[in-house]
């Protein structure tokens, strides 16, 4: 499986304080790639320096063969991010946020409709973003950023702070897309009932060290657990 | 009850480093640096007016030589110390005031006819000013005031002589009060009204220029509050793209705000221009168009000097308001430096350019985004327009060291610890832990 992301000892200050201390990993073509851990971990910043944010302290750090911070430029034209607390114009429609978005990446009409589908928010897509709710905000953001088929897709707690039902629909859609078009996806949750339904691998992460990684049966096996919450607690017992 | 509750919204209020500077120190201390800058200005005014008029330099050319003409002149000789007396003077109005004159009086032929007629007899008076600050104009009023206080002595005199009508008697002259200005000869009424104007003049441009930093920083500081500064930094789009297209956005709306205000200003400089309408029987030229006022070489340079100036603090909005982390913040300073930029402004309307100093010539200059236009308007009464140059030289520089500079801090991680900084020093966690008030665990 040719690697999309590759992170090698990657390390990142802020000030005195070490928030990742040479974590390493790598994400495959198509592959849903987990990064959970407790708040604090390093998870946001790791996701922010893919997304370049942040510039790392050191270490190596690249986007299917372009390093995050010599090649900026050729990174943002292969990914898409959705942080964890995403907005859109409140007084653009959803539909127009869509068509604002496939015209900065250059894709067509189709990914404006498939954006649609994705967001799956009916006729709401004509009304102004500011009348959303926050699940139809976060719907509408995702639908952002897998419709313009970025190579990776880089998603911030995903279903962060939304009910059953939209949570649901947002796991859904990202499942299907990764697995219908091959988009690599790289996303952090708390939630590890999510992560073990919707990654092919998951990395526990800890005070800025990566403390274990596996697909989630395997964890779960080898660690004698019946969920990844078990096994996190394990690990981090341990350390 | 009631008092519990006030003690605790002054409490909360006063704790609040962000009001307390905003609302109570800042507003003390930018007042009276412009209350300094207005009681010196004018305190100037008056010592540089009240030793002018002592030292006053008159030339009378008497082209009557009558008797009345004769008795008038020695009136003059009275109110003015330094008074040259010629019945054929030779030389223009202009000439004369060339040579050092502060004033010429002419006294036409008929001068002592028209009163023996007892009909108001003319009398031209010329005075020259280097600019439109109300100094100088002051200054001229009160030495064309030289030439009322003689004529209200001969109306002394008028009034002894029996079987005279009390209504000439109180107005024997016609006096036509000129001035010359960049070559240009108007009704002193026309500049009276420019001066009086020209708090309009410095506030009207300040006024559209502050509500576009307002707004550019409002525009930007939007983007973190609608949390979508973090996916716009992400997208594949060159970081000038982003400022450039803020600051056209910007524009937009300014130029749309401009329109709206410039069509309120257009209503107020009509009344103005109403107001100061030539005199009757006047010859010489007495309009605002003859004191160079709405010249279309000015107008245009207005227009696109108050353009760039709108560039200049909107892309110094844009820089603010991208490290604001939301509109509310804005505001906490951008209020302040509104008011800041007023003060030079206020300078302005006492002094011309050319009796400033040049370390003030050269701080004046660099203000020149926020005041462009009004050292334009200054500058072109002045005929400085190596200074006009210079002003519209520093604002583009200043343009484009900003949008170089916004375009760099969108491509970096400071804009995110900026922010970050922002935040927590309006949460004032910054200000408790240096305090010590932080504790440990």
């Amino acid at each position: 499986m040719a690697e999309v992301v590759v992170v090698e000892n990657l390390v990142k200050k802020y000030g005195n304080v070490m928030a990742l201390k040479g974590i390493s990993f790598t994400v495959g073509h198509g592959e849903i790639f987990g990064l959970v851990g407790p708040n604090g971990a390093g998870k946001t910043t790791t996701l922010r320096i893919l997304a370049t944010l942040l510039t790392p302290t050191s270490g190596r750090v690249e986007v299917l063969g372009h390093d995050v911070v010599t090649e900026r430029d050729e990174v943002r034209k292969l990914i898409s991010y959705l942080p964890e607390e995403a907005g859109a114009y409140p007084y653009l429609t959803g539909r127009e946020y869509l068509e604002l978005m496939a015209k900065i990446y250059r894709v067509g009409r189709e990914a404006v409709e498939e954006g649609i589908r994705i967001a799956g928010l009916g006729d709401a897509i004509d009304r102004q973003v500011r009348t959303y709710s926050k699940g139809m905000k976060r719907r509408l953001q995702l639908a952002r950023a897998l419709m313009v088929r970025p190579r990776l897709a880089i998603l911030d707690e995903p279903t962060s702070g939304l009910d059953v039902v939209h949570a649901v629909h947002v796991r859904k859609m990202i499942k299907q897309y990764a697995r219908e078009h091959g988009v690599s996806v790289l996303l952090s949750s708390h939630n590890m009932l999510e992560v073990h339904y919707l990654c092919d691998r998951v990395a526990l992460i800890d005070e800025g060290v990566l403390k274990l990684i596996g697909k989630p049966d395997e964890l779960l096996e080898e660690y004698g657990a019946s969920n990844l919450e078990e096994v996190f607690v394990k690990v981090v017992a341990h350390a | 009850m009631l008092k519990e509750l006030i003690v605790k919204d002054v409490k909360n209020t006063l704790r609040d480093l962000k009001i307390v500077v905003g609302a109570i120190i800042l507003p003390f201390i930018i007042f009276s640096i412009m209350g300094i800058a207005i009681s010196a200005g004018a305190g100037q005014m008056v010592q540089e007016v009240a030793e002018k008029v002592k030292t006053i330099s008159l030339i009378v050319c008497d082209e009557d030589a009558s008797n009345y003409s004769t008795l008038y002149v020695s009136f003059l000789e009275k109110v003015a110390g330094n008074t040259t007396y010629s019945t054929s003077c030779n030389a223009s109005p202009e000439e004369l005031l060339d040579q050092g004159y502060d004033l010429v009086v002419i006294i036409p032929k008929g001068f002592g006819e028209n009163i023996s007629n007892e009909s108001p007899a003319n009398v031209e008076v010329y005075t020259r000013v280097r600019g439109v600050s109300l100094t100088a104009v002051s200054l001229a009023s009160a030495m064309v005031s030289v030439v009322r206080s003689a004529a209200n002595m001969l109306s002394s005199y008028i009034l002894t002589q029996a079987g005279v009508s009390p209504e000439f008697a109180f107005n024997p002259l016609r006096i036509e009060s000129l001035v010359t200005i960049r070559g240009e000869t108007v009704d002193l009424r026309v500049l009276e009204s420019i001066a009086s104007s020209m708090f309009m003049l410095i506030f009207a441009p300040l006024v559209v220029v502050s509500s576009a930093l307002g707004m550019a920083a409002t525009s930007m500081a939007k983007e973190n509050e609608e949390k979508t500064m973090e996916i716009l930094l992400t997208l594949p789009v060159p970081r000038m793209h982003i400022v450039l297209s803020k600051l056209v956005g910007t524009m937009i709306l300014v130029a749309l705000s401009t329109i709206s205000f410039m069509g309120g200003f257009a209503v107020y400089m009509g009344s103005i221009m109403a107001m100061a309408s030539a005199p009757e029987g006047s010859e010489a030229g007495t309009g605002l168009g003859a004191a160079g006022f709405i010249d279309p070489a000015l107008m245009a340079l207005f227009g696109a000097v108050i353009f760039i100036s709108l560039m200049a603090v909107a892309a110094l909005g844009i820089l603010l308001g991208s490290i604001a982390p939301d509109s509310r913040a804005v505001g906490t300073y951008v209020g302040p430096m509104s008011m800041l930029v007023m003060i030079p402004a206020f300078i302005l309307m006492f002094v011309d350019l050319s009796s400033l100093p040049p370390a003030g010539q050269v701080a004046l200059l660099l203000t020149s985004p926020f005041t462009a236009a009004v050292i334009l308007v200054k500058a072109w009464f002045e005929g400085a327009y190596t200074f006009i140059v210079a002003s519209i030289g520093v604002s583009l520089a200043f343009v484009i060291v900003l949008l170089y500079l916004s375009s760099a801090l969108l491509g970096s991680e400071k804009l995110l610890s900026l922010q970050y900084r922002f935040r927590r020093m309006r949460s004032g966690r910054w200000r408790r832990k240096r305090l010590g008030l932080f504790s440990k665990g």
